[in-house]
C-alpha cells in the first residue's frame, strides 16, 4: 500500500505542473504579506489598544440593543466578542492593532482556498490522466485489486493537500516573522460556554487551517469522483472549480427562500459559520453539518469506487 | 506439457451484442500461440478479458490454476502483458517506469530490473525520459515491464507493431527464446500473417468473435497439396500437359505463358520430372509456389463466411 502511494507521489512530483502550483501558492503568500506590510507603512501611528477595544465593545453593545433581527447564534457571538475584550482589559492582554507573525498566519488561512484549487486540479487528473495516457492498462494488470489502486490515489491527494497546507502554514510563519516580527500574542482568547479561556495560539491556528481544509477536501473528493467516473480531467476540474467559486453564493441566494438548501453540500462545507453564528439556514448545527458532510463524502466515494472497480477498461 | 492458460466458454456481450462467442481453448507452457484475425474480430477484447481489464459475460479463464474471475490477484501474478501499444509514463525515465511496476509486486530486486534492461537491450538509454524514445524502444520497454516478475504467461498484443525489420526479427527471436528456454507460454496477436508463421507454434483464428480453428503451424504448412510451376518451351506446353494428365489422373494442370501450373503432393514431383525428361521435353525450372499463410487464412475465413 505504501509502495502504491509512493508511486503516485513520484508521478505527481515528476511533473513540472506540481512545482508551478507549489511555487504559485508560496508566491501568493509572499505577495499578500508584502501588500499588507506596504499598507501598514502608510498608517504608522498606532492608537492605544485600550481605546480601540472599548470602542469595539461599544459598537457591539449598540448592535445587540438596536438590531431586533439578530439570531440567537449571532447574539452569542457578539456577547463572546465583548467578553473577550473585557477579559483583555481586566487581564491587561493587549490586542494587537498591527500585523504580527501569528495574525499573518491567521490571515493566510484564506489563501488555503488556493491550496484547495490546486488539490482539485490534482484530484481531477489523478484517475482521468491514466486513461488519457493509456497507462491505466499497465496499472490494472498488476496483482493488486482495483480498489487498492484507487485508494492509493485518493491517499496521494490527501497527502498533497496536507503538504500544501503544511507548506503554506510554515511559509506564512517564516514570512510573517521576517516582515512583521516575532512579537505578538502567543495565546488565543476564546469564548466558551459563557467564559473566556486562553488557548495555545499554535493549536488554534492549526484548528483554523483544519476547518478551512474541510470544504477543500469535499470538493477535492468530488473532483476525484468525477475523474474516476467520467475519466475526464477537464470535466472533473471544470465542474469542481465552478462549484468552488459559485457554490457558496448560489447556496446563499437560495437559502433566503428555501429551507431545503441546508441539505446541499455548500450549505455545510463552511464550518466557520458555527463560530460566528451566521448560519446559512436557521437551526443548522455543527453536528448536522458534519453528518451531511459525511453523507456526501460517502456518496462520492461509493460512486468513485463502485464505478472504477466494475468498469471495463477499453481505452 | 501442462496447460498455462485455459479459456472456458468465454463470452462477452456488450449491449445485447455478442462480441466474443464462447471461446474455448488452452495454451501450453513453452509454446507460442498466435491469435489471428482481421480487425474487429475480437482479438484485443479477448486479451483484455485474459488480463482482467474487461469482465467476461460468461465463462472463465484459468491461469496456472487460478480463475481470473474469482482469484484475479493470484491469476494475474503469473501474467506479463502489453495490451495494444506499450503506453508508459512519458515524463518518467525508462528506469523509473520499471521501478513503478517493480514496487507493485513482491520480490523484484534492483538486479532483476537491470537484468531485464539488459535482455531487451535498452542499455544506457534506460535513464532517458520515455518521451525521447522511438516506438521501437517503447516496445522494448513494454516487454521489459512485462518480464519483470518472471511470469509464466506472456501476452503481447501486436508486438511487432511499428518496428523496423531488424527490430521485428529481434523481437521474434526474444519470443522464441522465452518460450523455448524459459518455458513461458507466449500469446501473440497479430494480423501480420507472415509474422505469425515465423514465430508461432500454433495459431488460433478468430473471426467475428468466434474461434474458427486452431492449427499447428507445421501441420498447416506440410500436409496439403502444394502448387508447383514448371518452366518449359512454350511450343511444348500443350504436349507436356497431355502427358501429365495421362500419367496422373485427376491432376489439375493449367498453362500460363511458358509455365505449367499444377497442384501435387511433394512425393510426386520426382516422378513428374522423370516423365517430362523421358519425353525429351526441355525442363528449365521446377518451383514450389508455396501458398502463404495469408492465402490459407483468407481461404479459411472466406469458406466460413460462405458456410
Amino acid at each position: 500500500m505504501i509502495a502504491l502511494i509512493q508511486n503516485e507521489w513520484i508521478k505527481l512530483f515528476k511533473r513540472p505542473g506540481t512545482y508551478v502550483m507549489t511555487a504559485l501558492l508560496l508566491l501568493l503568500i509572499a505577495a499578500v504579506a508584502g501588500f499588507t506590510k506596504y499598507e501598514e507603512s502608510k498608517q504608522p501611528d498606532q492608537m492605544d489598544w485600550k481605546q480601540v477595544v472599548q470602542g469595539e465593545n461599544a459598537a457591539y453593545e449598540a448592535q445587540l440593543r438596536e438590531d431586533p433581527q439578530l439570531t440567537k447564534n449571532q447574539k452569542e457571538y457578539l456577547e463572546g466578542q465583548i467578553a473577550v475584550n473585557e477579559y483583555r482589559l481586566s487581564e491587561n492582554i493587549p490586542s494587537q492593532q498591527s500585523m504580527h507573525m501569528w495574525s499573518f498566519v491567521e490571515t493566510s488561512s484564506d489563501i488555503l482556498q488556493f491550496a484547495g484549487l490546486f488539490m482539485i486540479i490534482v484530484a481531477g487528473g489523478i484517475v482521468a490522466s491514466e486513461y488519457t495516457w493509456g497507462t491505466i492498462k499497465l496499472l490494472l494488470i498488476r496483482p493488486i485489486s482495483r480498489s487498492k489502486v484507487l485508494f492509493s490515489k485518493y491517499a496521494a491527494i490527501l497527502l498533497f493537500g496536507l503538504f500544501l497546507a503544511g507548506l503554506g502554514f510554515l511559509f506564512s510563519v517564516i514570512v510573517g516573522a521576517a516582515l512583521f516580527g516575532l512579537s505578538g500574542e502567543s495565546v488565543h482568547l476564546a469564548y466558551k460556554g459563557g467564559e473566556v479561556v486562553e488557548q495555545n495560539m499554535l493549536l488554534y491556528l492549526i484548528k483554523l487551517y483544519a476547518i478551512n481544509l474541510v470544504d477543500v477536501l469535499m470538493l477535492a473528493t468530488m473532483a476525484f469522483m468525477i475523474s474516476a467516473v467520467f475519466r475526464s480531467s477537464s470535466l472533473a476540474i471544470g465542474i469542481s472549480l465552478f462549484l468552488l467559486f459559485t457554490g457558496p453564493n448560489v447556496t446563499y441566494l437560495l437559502s433566503m427562500r428555501y429551507d431545503w438548501v441546508k441539505y446541499s453540500l455548500f450549505a455545510n462545507t463552511d464550518l466557520t459559520q458555527f463560530q460566528t453564528g451566521n448560519v446559512i439556514v436557521e437551526g443548522m448545527t455543527m453536528n448536522f453539518s458534519l453528518l451531511m458532510l459525511a453523507l456526501y463524502f460517502l456518496l462520492f466515494q461509493l460512486l468513485a469506487f463502485g464505478v472504477f472497480t466494475k468498469r471495463d477498461v477499453a481505452a | 506439457m501442462s496447460i498455462a492458460i485455459q479459456l472456458e466458454n468465454v463470452t462477452k456481450t456488450i449491449k445485447g451484442r455478442t462480441i466474443i462467442d464462447s471461446l474455448s481453448f488452452s495454451i501450453y507452457e513453452g509454446e507460442v500461440f498466435g491469435f489471428l484475425g482481421p480487425n474487429g474480430a475480437g482479438k484485443t477484447t479477448t486479451i483484455r478479458m485474459m488480463v482482467g481489464l474487461m469482465k467476461m459475460s460468461q465463462g472463465d479463464i484459468i491461469i496456472s490454476g487460478h480463475s481470473v474471475r474469482t482469484h484475479f490477484e493470484e491469476a494475474i501474478q503469473q501474467v506479463g502483458a502489453i495490451v495494444e501499444n506499450p503506453e508508459l509514463y512519458k515524463f518518467l525515465s525508462g528506469y523509473e517506469n520499471l521501478k513503478q511496476y517493480a514496487r507493485m509486486q513482491k520480490g523484484i530486486s534492483k538486479q532483476r530490473i537491470n537484468e531485464v534492461v539488459e535482455l531487451v537491450g535498452l542499455g544506457e538509454r534506460i535513464h532517458d525520459k520515455v518521451k525521447t524514445y522511438s516506438l521501437g524502444m517503447r516496445q522494448r520497454l513494454g516487454i521489459a515491464q512485462s518480464l519483470l516478475h518472471r511470469p509464466k504467461v506472456l501476452i503481447l498484443d501486436e508486438p511487432t507493431n511499428g518496428l523496423d525489420p531488424a527490430g521485428i526479427k529481434e523481437i521474434r527471436q526474444y519470443i522464441r527464446d522465452l518460450a523455448e528456454k524459459e518455458g513461458m507460454a507466449v500469446i501473440v496477436s497479430s494480423h501480420l500473417l507472415s509474422e505469425m508463421e515465423m514465430m508461432c507454434d500454433r495459431i488460433g483464428i478468430l473471426q467475428k468473435g468466434k474461434l474458427i480453428g486452431v492449427q499447428s503451424v507445421r501441420d498447416w504448412m506440410e500436409n496439403e497439396l502444394e502448387t508447383y510451376s514448371i518452366e518449359l518451351e512454350k511450343e511444348e506446353l500443350e504436349a507436356a500437359a497431355g502427358f501429365m494428365r495421362e500419367a496422373f489422373t485427376g491432376i489439375n494442370v493449367k498453362q500460363k505463358v511458358k509455365y505449367l501450373i499444377f497442384e501435387a503432393e511433394r512425393t510426386h514431383i520426382p516422378a513428374i520430372i522423370r516423365l517430362l525428361a523421358e519425353k525429351e521435353l526441355a525442363v528449365y525450372e521446377v518451383k514450389k509456389e508455396s501458398k502463404s499463410l495469408e492465402e490459407r487464412f483468407l481461404e479459411i475465413t472466406q469458406e466460413q463466411e460462405v458456410g
